[in-house]
């Protein structure tokens, strides 16, 4: 009998018979998932999110082999060249073979039923809102609304940029909203609107997201003075104390208006105020069973699945690099849009407000406000900006929500 | 669509709806302190002060916020 090793390492097979720029990608993917743990471990990155993607990412890479599932099943030729994997097939769209592979294909039904349809965004926006304290935003909203729109600046002007490179204004629009610096939403818009690039899109809004915590605060020392860093904030008239049943009646109709004005987002809306209630509501179970295990166990699926969904044959694109250099503009041109937010209410108020605070317009909860108060307390160490943070910090969660939801009802159709 | 044209409505509808829900927490807080009783001292969500401080309980609050989302 003679035997061929490559029959029995199939990877090795795959390699040595694939194109050779997708064998290279394969290769460089597999190292940048491997980077990514390490990154993750060393809390570069996010680790509840870059060490299951970085280990999809190099495993998925790593498994490909000569694989015709549908043919296989429907006994019909096999075609020979075929690849795939026993983890997920994204391109699958007839509903038979959809069936098929769910019955072959591990994560096929974690990928359908709770990633292609936006739920694994909603269960993470469900998460996020039972840890959001709306009290902050209801001790100042006009403020908090304001810095959270002037954040936005990336989420606006990245779109011509990007159509201008050739993009259409669907992909166009989903790359700008990672100026919105939320993961959830990224996900939501790309999906709704461009369906064939929400992986690159999706992988990008998260790696830069998780720079932002490093990167920021050198955009703010290079913005904002010392002196001026270190200004300390006078308690507002509006400062009481804001009871939980306010917060509870704020979130029913803040939910309800938004999901009458824009339907097209009311999962996310819907999702992010459940979340808020819960919390208002003392419903002690529910929030330790949403903030803990839904918010945990949806953050797994999602970054298992984004390190999954980087197969080399998927996510090879053209337009991926200009979508690296689109993502990182728009994340820094909404850093710069809050802190110039920051410098007009600084003005605006005779120099008391602390321009610092505008980076917490970029709503990546809560790791925006975080920086904000680092930075103020390295400059002084007495200067608590914390309240005023969080609340632009919240406010930048439903502006970008009230943007995707323009976007895609204007781009849908 | 004109991508330019595209921003300038998403940008006024977008300004126009975030200010549309301030003003509805605007709007909320007042009535919902209007007509309800003063919340109970022990609901207030200070953390205990320390002797010879004199923080307000808002900056309390926040304190309390800082330590919170640090410990993450």
């Amino acid at each position: 009998m003679d035997i061929n090793f490559l029959n029995i390492f199939q990877g090795i097979d795959v390699m040595l018979h694939s194109d050779p720029k997708l064998a290279i990608a394969r290769f460089c993917l597999i190292l940048v998932g491997l980077l990514l743990v390490y990154l993750g471990k060393k809390g570069v990155l996010e680790p509840l999110l870059m060490i299951p993607m970085g280990l999809g990412m190099a495993t998925i890479n790593a498994s490909v082999m000569f694989f015709d599932p549908i043919n296989m099943v429907a006994q019909q030729t096999i075609d020979p060249t075929r690849v795939g994997t026993l983890f997920l097939d994204p391109a699958i769209t007839q509903t038979d073979h959809l069936m098929t592979l769910m019955q072959i294909d591990w994560l096929q039904p974690v990928y359908t039923l709770m990633f292609s349809n936006g739920l694994v965004a909603c269960l993470v926006f469900l998460g996020i809102g039972s840890l959001l304290d709306v009290g902050f935003v209801m001790a100042r909203p006009y403020t908090s609304m304001f810095l959270a729109l002037c954040a936005e600046l990336g989420t606006f002007v990245t779109l011509p940029i990007a159509h201008a490179l050739g993009l259409s204004l669907k992909d166009s629009a989903s790359i700008a909203m990672v100026g919105g610096a939320d993961g959830p939403m990224v996900l939501f818009t790309s999906l709704k609107l461009s369906p064939e690039l929400f992986v690159p899109i999706t992988v990008v809004a998260y790696l830069y997201l998780g720079l932002a915590y490093g990167g920021f605060p050198y955009l703010i020392k290079l913005m904002v003075p010392k002196h001026i860093r270190g200004i300390q904030m006078a308690p507002g008239k509006n400062d009481k104390e804001i009871t939980s049943g306010q917060k509870m009646v704020f979130a029913v109709v803040c939910c309800t208006v938004l999901c009458f004005l824009f339907p097209v987002a009311s999962p996310l809306f819907f999702s992010l105020f459940l979340g808020v209630a819960i919390r208002e509501s003392g419903l002690k179970q529910f929030q330790t069973l949403v903030s803990e295990i839904v918010l945990y166990g949806a953050t797994l699926s999602l970054g298992l699945l984004l390190g999954v969904l980087c197969e080399a044959g998927t996510i090879l694109s053209p337009k991926v690099l200009p979508l690296l250099l689109l993502g990182i503009l728009s994340l820094l041109l909404s850093g710069i849009g809050g802190l110039l937010g920051g410098y007009v209410l600084y003005f605006l108020s005779g120099k008391k407000y602390n321009p610092v605070i505008g980076i917490a317009g970029v709503s990546c909860v809560p790791s925006t406000a975080k920086v904000a108060q680092k930075c103020v307390s390295a400059a002084n160490p007495n200067s608590i900006v914390m309240q005023y943070a969080l609340g632009a910090n919240i406010s930048g969660v439903i502006t970008t929500a009230i943007i995707a939801a323009i976007y895609i009802g204007l781009l849908s159709k | 669509m004109n991508p330019w044209k595209v921003i300038l409505i998403t940008a006024i509808l977008s300004a126009v709806v975030s200010f549309f829900v301030s003003g509805i927490i605007h709007a909320l807080c007042l009535l919902i302190r209007r007509f309800s009783k003063p919340a109970p001292a022990a609901q207030a969500q200070t953390v205990p002060l320390q002797a010879g401080q004199d923080h307000n309980a808002e900056i309390a609050v926040a304190i309390a916020a800082v330590k919170a989302c640090l410990a993450k």
